[in-house]
């Protein structure tokens, strides 16, 4: 029985359930940082990256929660796959958005610190006294590291449970937060010691942060788009889904030789077996069998399409420098000669 | 001088005007001619509610000022190129943000122009097809036009309405409409950077600048 966002295990609806809470009252919590950076900005180069920053955290809550919304319909003529790729398609949008404002702010700061531009920062009158906005700015900035550390904490386990990784990127990136508020500090203790530049350069290692974000997560999502074999989801190494589908398909005692290929979509792997049967009688009902087995291994899995061969070449690319030749094959497909 | 000491410490200048204006004992200040904020005569010492600000500023740091005659251009570029500690002229905020090199204090005095009506006439709902008196020295008669009034120089008993900053209707019995032609945020200009001193500036403001409206209205007879 295939399985998808709505038939996963309790544990995962559970924590799918979860998630969603976290993501909502989390861009609540988000509102009333980015409202509070902004009412301290000032003339700080930092602060405004900063704000910025936070500004672009909306998106990947906001794409996760769009997207795990579209998952769960169901699939029909026009989709017959179903909708489970649009996590993909949400965590891609993420980090391209991330790496290109990311370089926008590099650019920004660092004219700020050509041009030379000494940030001036005034008083402030708050309850009858005259202080520094500096540190107002600071109040702002310490504020607005706290709760990300502690929702990215929150965060991360569902996410590995889901294995939704705009969820995941989203937690890191929460976790990873207190970093450029700290940048941000002491941009403005700098300018406050005197040292024009010191803020500026607070601004480009925080604009810097959000490009490397950027860049790794836009990196994972086009891998996952391009159909790469399954990874963990801190990306280190090959999920080890792969190994036990292919170590329980070749266990069946009909399999005389497989080739498996699987892809990731969204949060569920998707792919096929090539097999080559013993004694070259593979029944309709053998694969049937052999494929509800198979799903059952893991929620996870998603839809592995078996497929019998008489032999599985070892070369499937067909050297050919004639472009009317045949096409370089996938791993298993058989294809005649067009001659 | 140690009240001084312990104010220099944070937040700090980048280029050390506040402490090299204490050690010399003497700030240079750009003027540029604004009546009522700024007026001068020739080479004499400047009058008006920002000169006596300014000049009470340099009793409390117990320096003296030079004084220097500029165009407002000038003085702002005086201050890019750190010749110059301050400038005044009745800046407003938005003409002094976008030059590179200085920044605007605070806004220590929120100036409108508006629409006063003789406490005879009706409420204008607007100046359409309206004699309006203004004033020389305002530069507000295209304002007056482009809101349908008609600019007339003479305060003459015909003339029901005029335009003048909000501090001089009471003093000329006039009430206010709703038709406000401008806004200006009154701000002294530093050099960009200089946080000690602009600090320092602002905190005497905010002390001193509660009673702008009267020091007009005496600066005004």
């Amino acid at each position: 029985m295939s399985q998808s966002i709505r038939t996963m295990p309790e544990e995962q609806k559970k924590a799918l359930h979860r998630a969603r809470w976290l993501e909502g009252i989390w861009i609540v919590v988000l509102a009333t940082i980015v409202t509070a950076i902004y009412f301290a900005v000032g003339n700080s180069q930092a602060m405004k990256t900063a704000w910025i920053e936070d500004m672009l955290s909306f998106v990947p809550p906001v794409a996760f929660l769009i997207g795990s919304w579209i998952e769960g319909w169901k699939p029909n003529r026009r989709f017959p796959l179903g909708y489970i790729r649009v996590t993909s398609i949400a965590f891609l949008i993420s980090a391209v958005a991330l790496g290109g404002v990311g370089i926008f702010l590099i650019i920004d700061s660092s004219m700020a610190l050509i041009k030379q531009e000494h940030p001036t920062i005034g008083s402030v009158e708050l309850f009858g006294a005259t202080i520094w906005f500096g540190w107002v700015m600071i109040a702002a900035l310490a504020y607005s590291v706290v709760l990300p550390v502690i929702f990215g904490r929150l965060k991360i386990k569902p996410a590995e449970m889901l294995h939704d990784k705009t969820l995941y990127a989203d937690a890191l990136m929460n976790k990873a937060d207190w970093m450029t508020g700290l940048a941000g500090m002491v941009g403005i203790l700098g300018i406050g010691m005197g040292w024009w530049w010191a803020d500026a350069v607070a601004a480009i290692i925080i604009a810097l942060d959000v490009l490397h974000d950027g860049y790794k997560h836009t990196g994972a999502a086009i891998r996952d788009l391009s159909d790469e074999m399954p990874r963990t989801i801190d990306d280190k190494e090959f999920d080890p889904l792969i190994s036990k589908v292919q170590e329980t398909f070749d266990a069946l005692p009909w399999v005389y030789e497989s080739r498996l290929r699987l892809r990731e979509e969204g949060r569920f792997l998707t792919g096929a077996i090539y097999v080559v049967g013993r004694e070259n009688s593979v029944s309709a009902e053998m694969v049937e069998a052999a494929e509800a087995h198979l799903l059952d291994l893991h929620w996870r899995i998603h839809d592995i399409s078996i497929m019998p061969r008489r032999k599985i070449e070892e070369t499937y690319t067909v050297d050919d420098d004639n472009n009317d030749g045949p096409m370089p094959l996938r791993s298993g497909a058989i294809r005649r000669a067009t001659l | 001088m140690l009240v001084a000491c312990d104010d220099i410490r944070f937040p700090r200048d980048s280029e050390r005007t506040l402490e090299t204006v204490l050690v010399e004992g003497e700030m240079t200040v750009a003027v540029t001619d604004s009546p009522p904020w700024v007026t001068f005569q020739g080479e004499e010492a400047p009058k008006g509610v920002e000169a006596d600000l300014i000049r009470a500023f340099a009793d409390e740091l117990g320096v003296v000022i030079e004084w220097k005659h500029l165009g407002a251009f000038a003085a702002l570029d005086g201050l890019e190129r750190g010749d110059v500690d301050l400038a005044i002229g009745g800046f407003d905020r938005k003409g002094v943000t976008p030059v590179a090199g200085a920044a605007p204090s605070y806004a220590y005095f929120e100036e409108a122009f508006v629409i006063g009506a003789r406490s005879d006439i009706a409420a204008a709902g607007d100046l359409e097809g309206q004699e309006v008196f203004v004033p020389p020295a305002l530069p507000v008669a295209e304002l007056v036009r482009g809101k349908g009034g008609i600019p007339v120089e003479e305060w003459s008993d015909e003339v029901g309405l005029a335009a003048l900053p909000h501090w001089l209707l009471i003093e000329n019995d006039l009430r206010s409409t709703e038709i406000v032609l401008h806004r200006a945020q009154h701000v002294v200009a530093v050099r960009q950077g200089e946080n000690a001193w602009l600090m320092r500036l602002e905190r005497f403001l905010r002390r001193e600048t509660d009673d702008i409206g009267a020091r007009l209205r005496a600066n005004a007879i």
